[in-house]
């Protein structure tokens, strides 16, 4: 054991010792002298029932105690002289006696004993018809029956009106019985409620604990709120006393299976000596058991502490509050016990007043706490447990969209792919193939017409350049790169070459692949007619952001006449009115330096579509 | 000095005349065989023996990446050549990831393929415009080109070659733009080939560049 729990150990044992004392200290039902009433501390015992043979004795009165299951019968007589006549209903209180007893007053019996039935803790209010009394001296006389064991005893007496010594009777039954039968009421019921929920919740041992201690303490409640004997007098000695040893044993087990901990060696030697004290009470002599149970109760004060202990060593398990709430409920309830146990020991000085059966109120409400905690708690937990799994089905949701989202994009893509393939394979499988055996035909076949073959040859260009625009549609420099590797050889045959200046992406207006395809279609036909009639050897491409020019250093034309003829004018209409149809400036220029087309993309028009 | 052997696997029989007219048509090589089926093909690579495999991607029988792979595997000196009328960014790195030397169009200039072989003889790469543009697509993560693409594995060099190949330059032509020979500036178009073909992660941008989400 570490010094902490020795620390531990200790402040819970001084504490429970302060507590006890302080119980003793505060002496709860003390009898006092009640204003207008008689206030008896003093009589005579006598050694028979006529009274031949007597002496005094001053109350409390507690007889020998003898190891006899017998009954012991006391006689007692107290002078009660009045100084008026008696008026109205008069009454003899006893707030404390043990266990039965007989009231005469001036000879008539004004209250037969109840046995079996054991008044041991219960006050008497006897009335008294004021015709039985007189002035002047009045005789008090009764007769004590107890059990030799537990050393009857008899506290103090009043004689006075009904009315003044009610008031103080009820009180005194309400904190004694009445406790006691409420108590018996409220454990018959919660042990009832926790055995059935352990019965739907077999798992759980701490209801079945819980559920049995109830039940304990309901057996030794019946002694404190009936005074209802079950059995012979040993049978029933042992079996409320011990039900409240076992009542420890099994909240004990409660705290344990609560926190969590393995059965503790407190609770097995718990068991070992309730076991031995049964064995010994039920084959020893009947006289020794009231002597052989109080045994058992002390001991039982060490597992009490244990309780504490177990507690106390696990309070890291427990919220504060909750350790808080448990602590202050237990410790009372040890410091009641041991209490209980030193008025069943000793008779002097004399306390008056039962208080263990509000031990079992305190306690349930300590267990009962916990299990509502503990509910409260797993109800938080369930909550958060739902928020949580709530916020994952979202997340999992919103990915599950994303996913099938990106899923259709992919398909739609390939499907967009898959099309393109198969229309890219019929364009050139199909129409290139019959352009190239139209052609090859042509040629192999000297059928002649120029026309013919360069018509051929520019639709198997323009093809070409659908099937590269096809594959590049976002950039028109690409396309621009593939035109040059198409149109090489052909400038080669014709003794011309390029001077190749793309120094940019150019920036169409509209951007778009259609319309990169037909700035690309220009160029194309700009570049054949530098082939066809330029008569020059170099051609310069230029392109940038802003504008494509294709340049020759040729002989140049008339526009004038050339239009007029009706040459090279329809290309070069086709031309203007492609590029008018794409937001992009034409210019024409031609000298003898040579021919200049000019695509000029105005930067303004684009910006504002964007 | 012997001509060096081609081997042209191609089902279109016009384009198969047209790609042997080519090759015939250049000094130095030499068309050894020709099959119309990927079967007939990959018989054909082990019994010709060629140096260089001209081979279309979609064939009856199977995919042309199969014999491009046969190539890279074969116990002799042979070079895979893809000729297709598909250039797409799957297709492209399937073939290169497969061992190919180079990816030709068949939009393109067929007539040029003789020359495609011998610069792949010499060691070179050839690349066409639309190819060098989806490299650039691809393994420029975003729009924007960064400064040093680490991602990619290209260096800023390497990135600037692939943006004047895909703008139409010639070799020649970058080597003056950037002061280095055209030979270097082939080195480095075959160092990217290199790169797609061993970068580890470039499995990934194939499998993503295939289902479409690059």
């Amino acid at each position: 054991m570490t010094a902490q729990a020795w620390r531990g150990g200790i402040v819970l044992l001084v504490s429970v010792a302060v507590l006890t004392w302080g119980v003793y200290a505060l002496n709860f039902g003390r009898i006092v002298p009640i204003d207008g009433a008689q206030m008896f501390t003093s009589g005579q015992l006598c050694a028979q029932p006529e009274c031949r043979d007597a002496r005094p004795v001053d109350l409390p009165y507690f007889a020998p105690r003898a190891f006899d299951d017998a009954l012991e019968t006391l006689h007692f007589r107290f002078e009660a002289p009045l100084e008026a006549p008696p008026d109205g209903l008069y009454a003899v209180y006893l707030p404390k006696y043990s266990d039965n007893l007989d009231l005469f007053v001036n000879g008539a019996l004004v209250r037969a004993n109840t046995l079996p039935l054991r008044k041991w803790n219960t006050p008497l209010l006897v009335p008294v018809p004021a015709r039985l009394l007189q002035e002047g001296p009045n005789r008090i006389a009764l007769t004590l029956y107890g059990p030799k064991a537990e050393a009857p005893d008899l506290q103090a007496l009043f004689l006075g009106p009904h009315s003044v010594l009610k008031p103080h009777y009820d009180t005194r039954w309400f904190w004694g019985p009445g406790l006691a039968r409420f108590a018996f009421g409220l454990m018959l019921l919660l042990s009832g409620v926790l055995l059935l929920i352990w019965q739907s919740r077999r798992a759980e041992r701490g209801y079945l604990w819980l559920g049995l201690s109830c039940l304990a303490a309901v057996i030794f409640l019946i002694h404190y709120a009936f005074g209802q004997a079950l059995g012979s007098y040993r049978i029933w000695t042992m079996t409320w006393a011990l039900s409240a040893s076992f009542y420890v044993l099994l909240v004990l087990k409660f705290i344990s299976s609560f926190l969590g901990q393995p059965p503790s060696l407190a609770e097995r030697v718990h068991f070992f000596v309730l076991v031995a004290g049964v064995v010994v009470i039920l084959l020893g002599p009947p006289g020794y058991s009231f002597a052989l149970v109080a045994s058992v109760n002390v001991l039982t004060v060490f597992p009490a502490v244990a309780v504490l202990g177990v507690l106390w060593r696990n309070r890291s398990a427990l919220s504060p509050f909750d350790f808080t709430v448990l602590a202050l409920c237990l410790a009372p309830s040890v410091a009641l016990g041991c209490f209980e146990v030193w008025m069943m020991g000793f008779n002097t000085p004399s306390r008056s007043m039962h208080l263990f059966h509000i031990m079992p109120i305190i306690m349930s409400f300590a267990c009962l706490w916990l299990i509502v905690s503990q509910l409260i708690a797993s109800m938080g937990g369930l909550e958060r447990l739902t928020a949580a799994q709530s916020e994952i089905i979202a997340a999992k949701s919103r990915e599950l969209e994303d996913s099938f989202a990106r899923l259709a994009e992919v398909e739609k893509r390939q499907a967009i792919s898959q099309e393109r393939d198969r229309i890219m394979l019929d364009l050139h499988d199909g129409i290139g193939g019959h352009l190239v055996s139209t052609l090859a035909y042509i040629k192999a076949n000297d059928l002649g017409d120029a026309r013919l073959e360069r018509a051929l040859e520019e639709a198997l260009r323009d093809l070409a350049l659908m099937l590269d625009s096809m594959e590049n549609t976002d950039s028109l420099a690409t396309l621009l790169g593939m035109l040059r590797t198409r149109l090489e050889g052909l400038l080669e045959e014709h003794g011309l070459e390029f001077d190749w200046q793309i120094h940019g992406e150019p920036e169409v207006p509209v951007p778009g692949p259609s319309q990169n395809l037909h700035v690309a279609r220009i160029v194309q036909e700009a570049i054949t007619n530098v082939i066809k009639h330029a008569k020059a050897d170099t051609i310069t491409v230029y392109a940038d952001e802003a504008r494509i020019e294709i340049a020759d250093n040729g002989r140049g034309f008339d526009q004038v006449v050339q239009a007029a003829s009706g040459q090279i004018g329809h290309g070069l209409l086709g031309m203007k009115r492609r590029a008018q149809a794409l937001g992009v400036d034409l210019t024409l220029r031609s000298d003898a330096d040579g021919t200049r087309v000019r695509l000029d993309f105005p930067q303004e028009v684009r910006r504002a579509a964007e | 000095m012997t001509d060096q052997t081609v081997l042209i696997i191609e089902d279109r029989p016009d384009i198969a005349a047209r790609l042997t007219e080519a090759v015939n048509a250049t000094d130095g090589i030499t068309v050894a065989g020709q099959a119309g089926t990927l079967d007939q093909g990959i018989n054909l690579l082990y019994d010709c023996r060629p140096r260089v495999v001209l081979v279309d991607i979609g064939l009856p029988d199977g995919s042309g990446i199969d014999a491009v792979k046969a190539s890279a595997a074969a116990d002799w000196e042979v070079d895979a050549l893809v000729v297709s009328i598909f250039g797409d960014e799957a297709r492209v790195f399937e073939a290169l990831q497969a061992g190919a030397k180079g990816y030709i169009l068949k939009s393109g200039a067929l007539r040029q393929i003789g020359d495609d072989i011998l610069a792949v003889l010499e060691g070179g790469s050839p690349i066409s415009p639309s190819i060098a543009r989806h490299l650039l697509s691809v393994l420029s993560t975003g729009a924007a080109p960064k400064p040093e693409a680490s991602d990619s594995g290209l260096t800023d060099r390497e990135t600037e070659i692939l943006r004047a190949v895909a703008r139409g330059y010639k070799r020649h032509e970058i080597g003056t733009q950037l002061g280095i020979s055209a030979g270097t500036v082939g080195n480095h178009i075959t160092n990217i080939y290199r790169k797609l073909k061993v970068g580890s992660n470039m499995e990934a941008v194939v499998q993503a560049t295939k289902i479409g989400v690059l």
